[in-house]
């Protein structure tokens, strides 16, 4: 199973939407540092004051998180991901994969892990590379540490995925299924820094996955193993459940 | 007997027909939803949240605060209800196999395309209005959050902002009878959603930026805001505009698929 | 009929309220080329989809090589190779690469699937588009590279649905030549379904066929020609449902 997951992990990097997909992200590494290069005051006072890190790099890492890459994470996973199983049952391919010795649960496993592998390739391409980028540009960058934000953020990308391709599954029909995962992640993104606005909703927030992508930004002075690893964990965890559920569901399909 | 050929009102009609209706019913739902959770959650953020977006977004109380972002309640859905119902005008009928079957019958490319995109475009006007009266009622009804927005200014936003998703998804059908993969498509249609959202992002943390161009205020969302009695006015011409202007626009993508070799 | 490829006894399929496959029994015999004819809708798409676990059956019970289609749906599919009647490639990857991935659904050790993947590549001349991707390819290329995913397993048992429409004559007789060397240099047992009667005819020794879900003949064709009075293929399709309507 090992090669079969290569091989279509390598299919599914190679399609246009992957390029597309990476040019966006390598767009928005470019973008940002002319976005911050003068924040305005009352800007650099309440994320500081949310944060509690008057450090200019929280302020980048606020910014590069909520308004560069949680967006990402609410729109890429779908289109990764929408196409799981659903498309190659619409064009016809399902008809000649269902033949082989794999259950359609299975199937959808490999389709989806491909998918998330994509999305971590994706980060890998465009966040490690940004380091040099970014190093140059942003005062006080600290490149361990956005690495390290940056890996707790791509956990929440690969369950985002995960979703996207589970809910496709449970709706049946690509349009469709594409808009209620926009929406279903849309609405965990813009509720995902809550906590950080609300104090007092904090703990609340901790139940939306996409909240634990982010929750590097409020230790980024001590950013460490203890940290970083129960959210991963919470995070991988989350993803195993929605590709179970995904593949239980989609044995319910029509081939 | 040679079967008669319909005009394209003709198609218009049967298309409409049977154009799917329960995924514009929910998101009006979701529109009207998005309004009374903004309502309900804003003002329980702390001040300095909400003085964050009043400072950022050059807002003079809270209403102005809850208007914007009920815009984004009514921008969100209609645009994303219309791309869902775009995508299967030409991208999704033709990796399925069904758009040569379509256009093996006696109608025109471009008046298949036309008439295929109408209801959609029709549909996703629906849930901009409805959203859009959602949050009018909203504002109506939150008098003491301030004065600097009017029920008929916001709704005359909404309806603004409804006309610019019309338009932005009937531009988008000429890009989509050139590419193969639905999903390309999909990418693009974010990159120019985030496309007209980028200028507010830049409000927010690069304000000096349109100092030097202030013509370039006029492409941010909280513009809307600032110009209250205006859109109230303003915002239902643009969309009566945009109708007529969007067909046109689907007409084009239908005649340029007509003669480019794109099946 | 233990030792038989294929045994169908009284399978059965309802669809709510339509009965698509009603009580049909028979059985193929290793290596043989099996016909399996009736008009559109008669059952056959759905009794091929029932051995290979695809549709479960509501009635009776099949099995392929001795494996219960479903009971051991995998072993089923392991063992064979299937080519349906309606099917697309996946556009974005090449001959090549999609035979490597299908064999790698089955486990195919990476070299044996590479030196497999040539070969049929080379048997069916498509290693001048080995490397082309998949979109755009004609109806003969497309069926070419779909019998070559079904072979890539080397499969014992071969299911194809309709395989000859809308191939033209060369492409029709190519693929009729591939099967019967397939079935007399490696026995593989071949259930060929069509309302192609004369590729019927000229493939197979024995044939069943079906009519409104229902199986209305089984045997050899010259005996079936002989009892029926009927000189050509359509003759004895034509009296064998006069037959069953009357």
């Amino acid at each position: 199973m090992t090669r079969l997951q290569w091989l279509d992990y390598r299919a599914a990097l190679g399609e246009r939407k992957t390029y597309v997909a990476a040019a966006l992200m390598i767009y928005a590494v470019l973008a940002v540092p002319l976005l911050l290069a003068e924040p305005p005051p009352h800007v650099r006072e309440v994320i500081a004051a949310w944060l509690a890190d008057e450090d200019p790099f929280a302020l980048f890492m606020f910014v590069w998180i909520d308004l560069v890459m949680n967006k990402v994470i609410a729109f890429v996973p779908v289109i990764l991901a929408s196409g799981v199983v659903l498309r190659e049952r619409d064009t016809r391919v399902l008809g000649l994969l269902a033949a082989k010795p794999l259950t359609l649960g299975r199937y959808f496993v490999i389709r989806t892990v491909s998918a998330c592998a994509v999305m971590l390739t994706l980060y890998a391409v465009t966040q490690v590379p940004a380091v040099a980028w970014f190093h140059g540009q942003i005062a006080g960058f600290r490149a361990g540490t956005f690495l390290a934000a940056m890996g707790l953020h791509a956990c929440a990308a690969v369950f985002a995925t995960a979703f996207a391709a589970t809910v496709m599954v449970a709706v049946g029909r690509r349009g469709a299924g594409a808009l209620v995962a926009w929406m279903l992640l849309g609405v965990m993104v813009g509720l995902a820094l809550v906590g950080f606005y609300q104090p007092d909703w904090y703990a609340l927030t901790l139940a939306n996955p996409l909240t634990l992508g982010t929750l590097a930004m409020g230790n980024l002075q001590q950013l460490s193993p203890a940290v970083l690893l129960p959210p991963m964990l919470a995070l991988l965890a989350w993803t195993a459940v929605t590709i179970a559920a995904g593949a239980r569901l989609v044995r319910k399909m029509e081939v | 007997m040679v079967a008669s050929t319909l005009d394209f009102c003709g198609h218009v009609r049967r298309e409409w027909q049977f154009a799917p209706r329960r995924g514009p019913l929910i998101m009006m739902l979701v529109g009207i939803g998005g309004v009374v959770f903004t309502h309900q959650l804003l003002p329980l953020l702390p001040e300095r949240a909400i003085g964050f977006m009043r400072a950022g977004f050059a807002l003079e109380d809270m209403a102005a605060v809850l208007a914007l972002n009920d815009l984004m309640a009514v921008y969100f859905p209609t645009f994303f209800v219309g791309l869902a119902g775009s995508l299967g005008v030409v991208l999704l009928a033709r990796e399925e196999h069904r758009l040569e079957l379509l256009l093996a019958k006696p109608v025109r490319a471009a008046a298949l395309v036309a008439a295929r995109a109408t209801p959609v475009l029709g549909w996703t006007a629906a849930v901009g209005v409805v959203s859009s009266a959602a949050m009018a009622a909203a504002i109506a009804s939150d008098s003491e959050a301030g004065s600097s927005v009017t029920p008929a200014g916001t709704f005359g936003s909404g309806l603004f902002l409804t006309a610019v998703v019309v338009v932005l998804l009937a531009a988008l059908q000429l890009v989509f009878v050139k590419i193969r993969d639905p999903f390309a498509g999909l990418l693009v249609a974010c990159a120019a959603w985030f496309g007209t959202s980028m200028p507010t992002a830049v409000l927010l943390y690069r304000p000096d930026a349109f100092a030097r161009h202030p013509l370039a205020l006029s492409l941010v969302m909280p513009n809307l805001l600032w110009h209250d009695a205006t859109m109230a006015w303003l915002g239902p011409l643009s969309l009566l505009i945009a109708l007529p202007l969007a067909v046109a626009l689907v007409l084009a993508a239908g005649a340029w698929l007509e003669r480019s070799d794109a099946l | 009929m233990s030792g038989s490829a294929i045994l169908v006894e009284a399978l059965g399929k309802r669809f709510g309220a339509m009965q698509a496959v009603d009580g049909v029994s028979f059985s193929v015999e290793p290596g043989e080329i099996f016909g399996f004819m009736g008009h559109n809708g008669a059952g056959k798409t759905t009794t091929l989809r029932m051995l290979l676990g695809l549709t479960r059956p509501t009635g009776g019970r099949a099995a392929v090589l001795g494996h219960d289609v479903v009971a051991a749906t995998l072993e089923v599919r392991r063992v064979c190779g299937y080519l349906p009647a309606s099917y697309a490639l996946p556009p974005d990857m090449t001959p090549r690469e999609f035979l490597q991935y299908v064999a790698a659904m089955f486990a195919i050790p990476r070299a044996t699937a590479r030196a497999r993947g040539e070969a049929l590549l080379r048997r069916f001349g498509l290693e001048a588009v080995a490397d082309r991707k998949l979109r755009g390819f004609s109806t003969g290329m497309t069926q070419k590279v779909g019998l070559a995913q079904a072979l890539i397993n080397e499969p014992r048992v071969l299911l194809l649905d309709e395989p000859t429409s809308g191939l033209d004559p060369l492409g029709r007789h190519e693929l009729l030549e591939h099967l019967r060397a397939l079935a007399q240099q490696q026995g593989v047992t071949v259930m060929f379904s069509s309302h192609i009667l004369s590729d019927v005819e000229t493939l197979c020794r024995r044939v069943a066929a079906m009519h409104h879900a229902r199986l209305i003949a089984c045997g050899e064709i010259a005996a079936l020609k002989r009892e029926h009075g009927a000189t050509t293929m359509d003759e004895l399709y034509l009296e064998l449902v006069r037959r069953h309507a009357s």
